[in-house]
């Protein structure tokens, strides 16, 4: 197995605010790996990292053995594989769910190639994906329309129509209901393995029943890492993070 | 799902069906029914349609408001007035050139004699400078206000500078006198029915055009700029690269606009290229329907007969009528004449089939999908 990620001494800091402080992450290809945490951990700004949204004041960051993240911009680190899902569901909401595959899967186009017609492989791509999340039935649909799960599904299946090698998920079941959030586990868990998958999650029912590999990051570090099982038993995690009453049931 | 039909079609084949039929009409049947100078005022508003139709792909579509577009419209009316004017010289200096003290041609008028020149630079030379002013600004995340703020500064910064290089502009006054077009004197009603129909004819050009364009899916992808911008970058598109595009499109309308506008008033001159009239183009596109590109051209001749009416019977104060048109199409038709017309369409062909009109679309949302979308939202840091 190789690491598709390799994050060593990350400091992140906003207007002289340390959020990520001599962070390190190592994450092989194939992994899911969970990440959770107490609210300001910086689980978000870590992904925010991942995709280049924040740079670094020092460290490094490697992804898949070669490329540098702190150097490249945004778009380029998507055409190299790593796809983000935001916390809040970031759809198009005036295209229906058919056209929001259709601009994802021309990312690595050059632009002239966006005023042509997709090829029937690309069009069946789109819908496999389609039917993957589920909302192949309701293709032709206004985004706006769709419930909150369903936007959820429907910015996954952005990331999923472009093959990427690292998926980064921001929480993908929150406004979900309980059935959404177990077809959403079995998703995980079926794409995990063809995908490296980073999820952080907030509502720990799921992460029990889903979690195999679980990163604990508490003030800008990584405090743990472990299954499920480990991480509960350890002293300092239940007392940073599962023992407190901040809203998260243990 | 009629009403698409009738505005805008799905079909290629249906938008030429229109637009054939639109433009006989407009080319054969009203010229006999207008006078000459109602026909050369129809023929400067569909110039000005153009440059609405490309502000609506900016605007309605990709959610970028410029109030430079007057700036585009001015360079392409500049490149085809410096042609006519050199042609109307016949080899002497211009004359605001013999006034400020030149005494020979300056070199970047001396291609200008060419309309193989000429004419193509009225539509290249905007869309490049837009394509390179655009790519700076958006590839530093200028967007919203502050790109509109800066478009505005762009039109007062050039249309000063060009007050300001009278011997090379000819100033306040412009580029004046100009008499012919191709040895055909403008004069003519001949000369400028013939000017109405080829501006139609590019006009509805420029239509299928855009449509066509709202139809790929660099279109789909513009609309995905609007709704989400931070979306689009990290779907992997160069979003300064892409809004760059859209906006030497749009421009580069605005200059063929421009090429088309010269001719058939004879003048161009620093006020074309202000703040007050890129302001107007943006009426236009508003009081006709953002994002429907009909709207654009609906909106650009509504107004322009409006204004040009009000202004005859209402010498004094016609500009509130704008003002109020502006207001009042805003406040109580936001969607603008065409889609609201669209609405209302859909509205009744709803009622008249049995369906409710908010259960069109065919399928309704799972009950219940809106309490999971408020109920249950975690947030996080």
């Amino acid at each position: 197995m190789t690491e598709i990620l390799a994050l060593d001494d990350i400091r992140v800091a906003f207007d002289g605010f340390t959020v990520l402080n001599q962070l390190s992450l190592h994450i092989e290809e194939g992994e899911l790996r969970f990440l959770i945490g107490p609210n300001g951990a910086g689980k978000t700004t870590l992904m925010d990292l991942i995709c280049g949204k924040v740079r670094p004041v020092s460290g490094t960051a490697l992804y898949d053995g070669k490329v540098d993240i702190t150097k490249q911009s945004e778009h380029m680190l998507v055409r190299q594989g790593i796809a983000r899902k935001f916390q809040t569901p970031a759809i198009y909401r005036s295209l229906n769910c058919y056209e929001h595959l259709e601009v994802a899967i021309g990312f690595r186009r050059p632009v002239p190639a966006l005023f042509g017609r997709l090829g029937s492989m690309e069009k069946d791509r789109i819908w496999d994906v389609l039917d993957t999340v589920g909302l192949k039935e309701r293709a032709k649909e206004k985004a706006g329309a769709l419930s909150h799960g369903e936007q959820q599904w429907l910015e996954i299946a952005m990331l999923l129509v472009q093959e990427p090698k690292l998926l980064l998920l921001d929480e993908p079941v929150a406004g979900m209901t309980g059935q959404e959030r177990d077809k959403t586990g079995e998703l995980l868990h079926a794409l995990a393995g063809q995908h490296t998958i980073l999820v952080t999650e907030h509502d720990m029912q799921f992460v029990r029943s889903y979690a195999r590999t679980v990163t604990v990051l508490h003030l800008g570090k990584v405090l743990m890492e472990g299954t499920m099982d480990e991480v509960q038993r350890d002293a300092t995690v239940v007392d940073v993070y599962l023992g407190r009453t901040d809203g998260v049931a243990v | 799902m009629v009403t698409n039909r009738i505005f805008e079609g799905k079909s290629f084949l249906g938008q030429m069906l229109l637009v054939a039929v639109v433009g006989f009409l407009l080319i054969f049947v009203l010229p006999s029914f207008v006078s000459e100078f109602r026909l050369n005022l129809l023929g400067k508003l569909f110039a000005f349609a153009i440059i609405a139709i490309g502000l609506d792909l900016l605007w309605g579509y990709g959610g970028m408001l410029s109030l430079g577009q007057g700036v585009f419209f001015g360079l392409g009316g500049y490149a085809m007035a410096m042609f006519m004017k050199l042609e109307a010289q016949d080899g002497t200096l211009p004359d605001f050139m013999t006034w400020s003290g030149l005494d020979s041609l300056p070199w970047f008028w001396q291609p200008f004699e060419h309309w193989w020149f000429a004419i193509p630079i009225a539509v290249i030379g905007p869309g490049i400078l837009a394509f390179f002013l655009g790519y700076m600004v958006f590839r530093s995340r200028v967007k919203g206000v502050y790109f509109s703020i800066l478009t505005q500064a762009l039109a007062l910064i050039l249309s000063t500078f060009f007050i300001g290089q009278q011997p090379y502009t000819g100033g306040t006054n412009g580029i004046t006198n100009l008499t012919t077009l191709f040895g055909e004197p403008l004069i003519l009603a001949e000369t400028q029915q013939l000017l109405y129909s080829v501006t139609v004819m590019v006009m509805l050009a420029m239509y299928l055009l855009a449509w066509g364009i709202t139809r790929s899916r660099f279109g789909r992808l513009l609309v995905a700029l609007r709704d989400d911008e931070e979306r689009v970058r990290f779907t992997g598109y160069n979003v300064a690269l892409i809004k760059s595009v859209v906006f030497a499109i749009s421009c580069a309308m605005a200059g063929v606009a421009g090429a088309l506008f010269v001719p058939q008033v004879g003048i161009i001159s620093p006020a074309n290229m202000a703040i007050v009239p890129s302001i107007e183009i943006v009426i236009w596109v508003a009081v006709g329907g953002r994002g429907t590109l009909a709207g654009a051209i609906v909106g650009a001749v509504t107004v322009g007969l409006a204004r040009s009416y009000l202004s005859e019977e209402f010498p004094e104060i016609w500009l509130y009528f704008l003002g109020g048109l502006f207001v009042g199409s805003v406040i109580l038709f936001p969607n603008g004449i065409v889609g609201s017309l669209r609405q209302g369409l859909e509205w009744l062909v709803a009622r008249l089939s049995g369906a409710r009109p908010w259960m069109r679309g065919g399928t309704t949302a799972p009950a219940g999908s809106s309490a999971t979308s408020t109920g249950v939202v975690t947030t996080s840091d």
